[in-house]
């Protein structure tokens, strides 16, 4: 025992050596760093925004063309190579620069930005969103840079969204991703086979709410064993509009009152409760990994989508049959749609203005974004009219919706000629919510968040796939969630929000 | 050892425990064959089967499709695992040896040292800043190699082990005037080759398994290890399936008929193939009779 | 004093330059990262680094203890890791006692790959295999069940079969892997003794209980050690993968880790997660720390340290 003891004080005291040794030494050689990289933070939105921007094509030849690094949530696709070679040639010559794509694997784009990022790595331009690397996170822990005032030296870029979208990529205040111009956006819907609404004459368009659509699948259930009604369940549709702050707090834009969102949802539950007693989903709707070949195999009737132009096209080709399609909400601009898909300059980045200037010329260049997006024509498509081309197997191709303008893109076999502009009649007629603006900060509730995550992780595939009694789940996750720190969360928003809304008028 | 007591009719219980135990193990590995050379609709519409209703070998030729990325990867994981195979087994038996010397005056405080590793570690992003900003290991073999090398639980295994040599063995070895380091090459090793077999074994088939490393570490395909590689595949097939679903839009190119299930399945078989064969050479050590009576006599 | 530990230094030095590599490989590694823990008690800030960020004291300790399902999930942990340890100490143990009767080489080694063949497994694949068993849809367990007339069970909505499923899963991948260290330990035995044994007329039962069991102790009493350092540490593969996260099991098969996992998923807090890390390695430590003292009581030779 004496043994163990004293070779522990040795061990502690070694340790306190140790630590102190490491402590001083790593202090002494990241401080410096830090403070560099801070200054440059605040600073770029200051000074830089002073430089004169290079008009395209004007830059002197004797400068080294600057080297960028972009991250992309992808991996290598086939011809990589001579791609990147090909659109250098294109950067350079407009912006005097290079640029480099970090391929990163999808399954690992999470795990392998966040040691980027922690280690301080210098990097320029990476792909972020509300889903994978998250873009609100990132931006609060200080790994992006503010682009307000860097935004004003590209006209074409700030010009190429409106004002409400930018103010949804806003994060306290501040803009630090450029979203990609895509579908904006939002509209709910569900899909229907289209030989099984023949074949039992279903009228899609007399289905005008959740309960409408009971008869619909008692039919497939009753006509059809073995193929499930409904993928999953749909709670939330044909439901009001709210707009969704942080766990389940949403905002009601009409009282601006923060809402509940389950309380608000009960009459979908009870019915999904229903559709699942009386077996409309597939037995293991919850567990249920691989549903693509469920799909493909004709065992599913329908199945929740989002709505956007050329889906039902879109639909056909991954899933091999025809489909109808049920809206069944509003077509709605919000945060989680803006922030889908973003892409930001790093705090460590040297060059941010070269950085942001790419941004723009990928977004403006229509060469440049499809060389990008298709790869070379010849080797990997072949095009068949003017706007129109035909991929070729096993080649180059990347999403565009992660790095560019797809209002730009090139249509492909099965979309339709104007696709995007039926796109852009989709974007403009929708409704923007009126608190896109609106950003929760966490920070005072963090551990309660943590907390109610993980409880609604518990409770929630419950309710939407009818699991268990809705009334006893939804007491049970109520007194859980209270005990987690329910009432101070949503407390802690509507005074932000209260605050907020102050502020705007 | 006498071959007639092979079939002693004493043993039968024992045979009967182990072919029904075996039974328990056979049956989920034969599922994984079968399923992986099951036609992926036939999986979703009759379920899985023993024997496979259509053999199928769209799931090989899928992963073979471009076969050099993988026969690449089999030779990186080759290099690894027996490169870091015998550098830890070397480094954690001596260790492992000093620390079970009743006689070492350090032996307490080592053992501490070493321990107090198994349970408090630094969280991964020090971890990460050490090895590619201090030490600059990024996409080298090192890296593959290094975070496996010197496990911990490894040196009490093999500690415990060289605890059971009888004490007079050393003590007539010292007498004799033979130095330490000649003790244990010459003694204690070949002494003790079936718990050297042992963590060589575990230890080969922790390399041959890692993958963490791979995504931590490196960038470039050429140093891909073959677990890692398949990882990658696989969650680029799940990553096409889910935008599919979700209807984020899927750039055409992408197969639509990529089998999912009985891929993963193949990748399994194409990974633990190789250690099938390689574990009867480790078992060829597991042998009765060496022990100190041999050595001395 | 000095002089003392020099000479203690001259006379160990090479058993000292025996654990060089690895106490130096530590050092390195497991060490010098080691101050990296400190971000439990920091805000984490990217563009402030680990040093640089906030000090927020205990804060990120609170999602953990303040859990509304902090009893489930220690009870869950530390029940199952303790069927785990004992479970499988009794499976392998057995195991190897029954191996080391057999002669028949062929057969030996055959056993021996069968057994040893789940180690190679991932736990994302197992848990497909097991869903290709128990799933409700197409899973052959249920076809079995319905052949011989019992109506199908839905395996991932029954939480109490879960008890089970888990502990039988676990002995399941690991018996073959402990089985062959105690193998090796038996292989070990100078078989004199058990040639003594026979002579003075022994039975096999009093072999086993007077000679291969007690040579066993010391390994026993060492990995028993090590794995109570983990107890409040779960294999997450088993716990999160093997169950499909079915989210109406979770009574019985969330544990710690898979907390961890569900609430941070969507935050990817560094801080937080550290700190429930460090949690469970601090109880592990003195719950080794004490289980090593009550050893070293009964035989000292068998402790740790």
């Amino acid at each position: 025992m004496t043994k163990m003891k004293r070779s522990m004080t040795v061990m502690l005291a070694l340790f306190m050596v140790v630590g102190l040794l490491l402590t001083g030494c790593s202090g002494k050689k990241e401080e410096p760093k830090n403070e560099a990289s801070q200054a440059d933070a605040t600073q770029s939105n200051e000074t830089k925004s002073n430089e004169p921007v290079t008009e395209e094509g004007s830059n002197t030849p004797t400068e080294e063309p600057v080297k960028l690094t972009w991250y992309v949530y992808s991996a290598e696709p086939k011809n990589a190579a001579a791609v990147l070679q090909k659109a250098n040639e294109i950067i350079q010559e407009k912006i005097n620069a290079t640029l480099e794509f970090k391929y990163v694997n999808p399954g690992d784009y999470n795990a392998k930005m966040q040691l980027a990022m922690s280690s301080g790595e210098e990097y320029d331009i990476a792909f972020t969103a509300s889903w994978v690397n998250s873009y609100s996170e990132n931006a609060n822990k200080g790994a992006y840079l503010a682009l307000d005032d860097l935004l004003e030296k590209f006209p074409d870029l700030k010009g190429m969204l409106k004002e409400e979208i930018w103010d949804g990529a806003r994060i306290n205040g501040k803009i630090y991703g450029v979203p990609n111009n895509q579908i904006m956006a939002d509209q709910p819907g569900v899909w229907l086979k289209k030989d099984l609404v023949d074949k039992y004459q279903i009228d899609p368009g007399s289905i005008k709410s959740l309960t409408d659509f009971t008869s619909v699948f008692q039919k497939i259930k009753d006509g059809e064993p073995g193929v499930s009604a409904i993928r999953f369940g749909i709670a939330s549709a044909f439901a009001d509009y709210y707009s969704s702050v942080v766990d389940l707090f949403a905002i009601d834009t009409k009282t601006w009152k923060v809402v509940y969102t389950p309380d608000q949802y009960t009459d979908g539950y009870k019915l999904t409760r229903e559709w699942y007693e009386k077996g409309f989903f597939p037995q293991d709707v919850a567990t249920l990994k691989d549903e693509a070949s469920l799909i493909k195999a004709g065992k599913v009737f329908s199945r929740y989508s989002r709505q956007k132009p050329g889906n039902e096209a879109a639909l056909k080709a991954t899933n091999g049959f025809d489909v109808v399609s049920v809206v069944t909400g509003p077509a709605v601009i919000n945060k989680g749609a803006v922030t889908s898909t973003l892409n930001a300059i790093s705090a460590t980045s040297k060059h941010p203005d070269k950085a942001l200037e790419l941004i723009n010329l990928v977004d403006t260049n229509k060469e440049l974004f499809n060389l990008l997006k298709f790869g070379i024509e010849g080797q990997d498509y072949t095009k068949v009219s003017d706007n129109r081309i035909e991929p070729k197997p096993d080649s180059y191709a990347m999403a565009g919706w992660m790095f560019g303008n797809e209002f730009n893109s090139y249509v492909l076999p099965g979309q339709d000629d104007n696709v995007w502009d039926q796109t852009k009649v989709l974007n403009d007629s929708a409704m923007i919510d009126p608190a896109i603006g609106f950003v929760f900060d966490r920070t005072p509730v963090e551990n309660e968040i943590a907390q109610l995550t993980a409880i609604n992780a518990e409770y929630l595939p419950v309710l939407s796939n009818g699991l268990e009694d809705v009334d006893k789940t939804l007491s049970a996750l109520l007194e859980k969630r209270k005990a987690a720190g329910h009432d101070k969360v949503l407390a802690e928003v509507q005074k932000q929000l209260d605050a907020w809304r102050a502020a705007q008028q | 050892m006498k071959r007639t007591a092979d079939y002693s009719w004493s043993k039968l219980p024992i045979h009967l425990f182990f072919i029904a135990i075996s039974v328990v193990f056979i049956v989920p590995l034969w599922s994984i064959i079968s399923i992986s050379l099951s036609k992926e609709s036939d999986l979703v519409t009759v379920g899985y089967r023993l024997i496979p209703l259509n053999l199928d070998f769209q799931a090989y030729q899928y992963i073979f499709d471009n076969p050099l990325p993988i026969l690449n990867a089999y030779k990186v994981t080759s290099i690894m695992s027996f490169a870091g195979t015998c550098l830890s087994v070397l480094m954690i038996s001596m260790c492992a040896y000093a620390l079970s010397r009743s006689d070492f005056k350090y032996r307490s405080i080592i053992t501490f040292y070493l321990f107090f590793t198994t349970l408090f570690s630094g969280g991964l992003v020090p971890y990460y800043l050490l090895m590619t900003k201090v030490l600059h290991l990024q996409n080298s073999y090192a890296a593959l190699i290094i975070p496996l090398l010197g496990s911990v639980w490894f040196v009490f295994l093999m500690r415990t082990f060289f605890q059971q040599l009888p004490d007079s063995l050393v003590e007539s070895a010292t007498l004799d005037g033979a130095g330490e380091l000649r003790i244990y090459f010459t003694m204690i090793v070949p002494l003790s080759t079936p718990v050297m077999a042992t963590v060589g074994l575990l230890q080969l088939l922790a390399y041959w398994n890692s993958w963490y490393q791979a995504l931590l570490f490196i960038d470039k395909q050429e140093l891909y290890p073959l677990q890692y590689l398949l990882q990658v595949m696989m969650s680029n097939i799940q990553e096409i399936l889910r935008n599919m679903q979700e209807n984020v839009p899927v750039d055409a190119g992408a197969a639509v008929q990529i089998p999912t299930e009985s891929t993963r399945m193949a990748m399994c078989i194409l990974a633990i193939g190789p250690m099938l064969f390689i574990f009867p050479f480790f078992q060829k050590y597991f042998a009765k009779g060496l022990t100190v009576g041999s050595v001395k006599g | 004093m000095l002089s003392r530990m020099m000479k203690d230094f001259r006379k160990n030095k090479f058993l000292l330059a025996l654990t060089l590599p690895m106490v130096i490989y530590v050092f390195v590694f497991s060490y010098t990262p080691m101050f990296g823990a400190i971000v439990a008690f920091k805000r984490y800030q990217y563009n402030k680094g680990i040093l640089g960020s906030d000090w927020v004291g205990l804060s990120n300790f609170k999602f953990l203890f303040n859990s509304p399902d902090l009893w489930r999930l220690v009870r869950n942990t530390l029940g199952y890791n303790a069927v785990f340890i004992m479970t499988s100490l009794v499976a392998s143990v057995t195991v190897a006692l029954l191996l080391y009767e057999l002669t028949s080489r062929k057969l030996l080694k055959a056993y021996q790959s069968v057994m040893f063949f789940p180690h190679f497994l991932s736990w994302v694949v197992v848990a497909y295999m097991a869903y290709a068993f128990l799933n409700p849809r197409s899973g052959m367990l249920n076809h079995w069940i319905a052949d011989i007339g019992w109506s199908p069970v839905d395996w991932y909505n029954e939480a109490t079969a879960w008890m089970y499923i888990l502990p039988l899963a676990n002995i399941w991948k690991d018996i073959g892997f402990g089985a062959i260290m105690y193998y090796a330990a038996l292989l070990g035995i100078d078989p004199a003794y058990f040639e003594a044994a026979k002579i003075d007329g022994a039975n096999k039962w009093q072999i086993v209980r007077k000679i291969s069991l007690p040579s066993l102790y010391p390994l026993i009493t060492i990995l028993t050690i090590l794995a109570i350092g983990h107890i409040f540490s779960a294999d997450f593969g088993l716990f999160y993968q093997l169950p499909m996260n079915s989210p109406t099991l979770l009574a019985t098969t969330d544990v710690i880790d898979t907390y961890i996992f569900r609430a941070l998923t969507v935050l990817g807090n560094i801080g937080m997660s550290s700190a429930a890390g460090l949690t469970k390695s601090l109880l592990g430590f003195l719950l080794v720390l004490g289980v090593n003292a009550v050893v070293k009581k009964i035989n000292a030779d068998n402790s740790l340290f």
